[in-house]
């Protein structure tokens, strides 16, 4: 440390934040900081200044990000930077860095659950084939901790991935039987193709049915007690 | 951007005890303060109506806006300028702007915290302060210039008590002072020290932007003449250095050195180099404060290191002054070392 480091201003209020703090304290401060990152960007967007808008928002990001890289075994900390890109418009690029993750995974040994989940949280903001996003959380739930990995998936983080790829089966379900009648289809055309969804259903099923093997204490045909385990089941808790 | 909400036709009209919203959550006004062309109400949560939810808004926040007959005239232009330059800072040392509210119908208001109280408060409640306490002052509020003109090349321009606030920062006291248990700490008295404040710098109405592309955002008023002039010699007299009277002339560092050694200069000796029967302007274009502030650091006790720099912070001659805060910082922590006070502990 230099004589005069001392006097030197604190350029990223972040470190001033997190200085010296316990791990989980940190990444609870570091998540909540990104209202104050928006509230900022907001602001330097109002008054015409943009570029500095998304660099601030990108050096966060990175800051958050490096959190992950400083502690590469625990995926949760993917978690928190999946959320505060979401909540800070940045979809895009944390779609980028996770699917890169995904492509070195080879080298970092994750259990891929929850970053699936998440990627498939990215996919439903941006607009993607939803078969994708689908696609993610059936990748999720099919994911394995490979040799080496240090934190697996835990059961409510892999019931987690059923209930989104449940959910999502049974909007995809809802949609295509709501725009065929929007446009007029008959009843027959609407029943051959409900037969030909017929598996999906099935997986939707499936997925519910594994769920509930995977958290037996949640009562299932309780939305509450659902939203309330989903919301558990977060970057800061299992 | 949250948006504001309330019953009144303006924001203007808000009176004391009246809700206004933002976002979500609920607020009184507690008090309301006028200048020539803004004005600011003071707000503090309603917690019994309040949601139960984590927002950049705390308990307590100031609402800053222009006063409705200013909205379409150089006030707005003015303004919109200070927000280009104070949503750029984040700095421990500098009054943030927590949020540009959605506000259509009043035009810019701009949210920040309500602090405990200004420099002018402390110095009006504990009259003369002591050196080391004084250089404490001067570090912080250095520190915030430092960051704004690395950063963005900004000069304030402002700088008086009233525009320094200050909140109360007990954590780096305990800190040092390797306090483990707070009950262990007369936190009452070290919150009425000088020790346990952070002062940050406040209001950058009138600051000048020396970044080209930064004051092509910011943009000029109207009529930018006028404008031009308008900066020179706006501020508060009694800071304000000699050369800001100069038609023409472009303020500098120098500028805010001067007005940061006037606040030193009151902070050891609780007065400023000027008579009640001589007009200030008069005795600063005359440069006879100078042998006033000389003869005022002559009658107390400060070491001579230290009187030698708060006369060249104050130099008639801008060019004599310390034009780098960097150097400035280097004899505050020189001169700090000479008092053996609390931040010599950090050396």
């Amino acid at each position: 440390m230099g004589l005069f480091d001392f006097l030197k201003p604190k350029k990223d209020p972040l470190d001033a934040l997190t200085e010296n703090k316990p791990p989980q304290q940190k990444k609870i401060l570091l998540y909540f900081m990104s209202e104050k990152v928006g509230a900022q960007a907001d602001n330097l967007r109002a008054v015409g200044r943009v570029d500095e808008a998304e660099q601030i928002i990108t050096e966060y990001l990175q800051r958050v990000f490096q959190e992950f890289k400083n502690a590469p075994l625990d995926p949760r900390n993917l978690s928190i930077f999946t959320s505060v890109s979401l909540k800070l418009d940045a979809a895009e690029a944390a779609k980028k860095t996770l699917e890169s993750l995904i492509e070195e995974n080879d080298r970092l040994f994750l259990d891929l659950t929850v970053v699936y989940t998440d990627l498939g949280r990215i996919y439903h903001v941006l607009p993607i084939d939803p078969m994708r996003e689908l696609w993610c959380y059936e990748m999720a739930t099919a994911a394995k901790a490979p040799q080496g990995c240090k934190v697996p998936a835990t059961r409510k983080q892999k019931a987690k991935a059923h209930c989104f790829a449940f959910t999502k089966l049974r909007a995809m379900e809802f949609t295509w039987e709501f725009y065929m009648k929007q446009r007029g289809a008959a009843a027959d055309e609407i029943a051959r193709a409900r037969e030909e969804h017929r598996t999906d259903e099935q997986r939707a099923d499936a997925h519910a049915k594994k769920a509930k093997e995977l958290v037996p204490e949640v009562d299932w045909d309780d939305q509450a007690q659902i939203n309330k385990f989903m919301q558990s089941v977060n970057e800061f808790g299992e | 951007m949250t948006p504001l909400h309330h019953s009144c036709e303006t924001l203007y009209d808000l009176r004391q005890g009246q809700q206004v919203h933002i976002g979500d959550r609920p607020y009184i006004v507690k008090k309301r303060a006028q200048g020539g062309m803004g004005f600011i109400l003071f707000l503090e949560l309603d917690r019994a109506n309040a949601p139960e939810k984590f927002s950049i808004h705390g308990l307590r926040v100031v609402l800053k806006s222009i006063l409705p007959a200013a909205l379409d005239d150089e006030a707005a232009a003015l303004f919109r300028r200070e927000l280009v330059v104070w949503s750029g800072l984040q700095c421990g040392n500098i009054v943030g702007l927590n949020e540009i509210l959605d506000a259509s119908r009043d035009g810019w208001v701009a949210a920040m915290d309500w602090y405990p109280g200004s420099l002018r408060d402390h110095i009006s409640s504990s009259g003369r302060i002591t050196l080391p306490d004084a250089i404490h002052i001067i570090h912080d509020v250095l520190n915030g210039l430092a960051y704004a003109y690395e950063k963005d090349r900004v000069i304030h321009l402002d700088l008086k008590p009233e525009n320094i606030l200050y909140d109360f920062y007990i954590d780096r006291v305990m800190r040092k002072e390797k306090v483990e248990n707070p009950s262990d700490f007369d936190i009452d008295r070290m919150m009425q020290s000088v020790q346990g404040r952070i002062f940050m710098v406040a209001d950058w109405g009138i600051a000048s932007i020396k970044q080209p592309q930064l004051n092509a955002i910011a943009g000029m008023p109207p009529s930018h003449e006028a404008c031009l002039k308008t900066f020179n010699n706006m501020g508060t007299i009694f800071y304000m250095a000699p050369e800001r009277f100069v038609s023409g002339y472009r303020s500098t560092v120098a500028s805010d050195t001067f007005s940061l050694g006037m606040i030193f200069l009151e902070l050891v000796t609780g007065k400023l180099p000027f008579q009640k029967n001589c007009p200030p302007v008069e005795t600063l274009l005359s440069l006879s404060y100078f042998p006033k502030a000389a003869a005022l650091l002559k009658s107390v006790e400060v070491p001579a290191s230290t009187c030698r720099l708060i006369l060249s912070m104050i130099a008639p001659d801008p060019s004599e002054r310390p034009t780098s805060y960097v150097d400035l910082q280097k004899s505050v922590i020189s001169a700090l070392k000479k008092t053996g006070g609390f931040l010599s502990r950090f050396f």
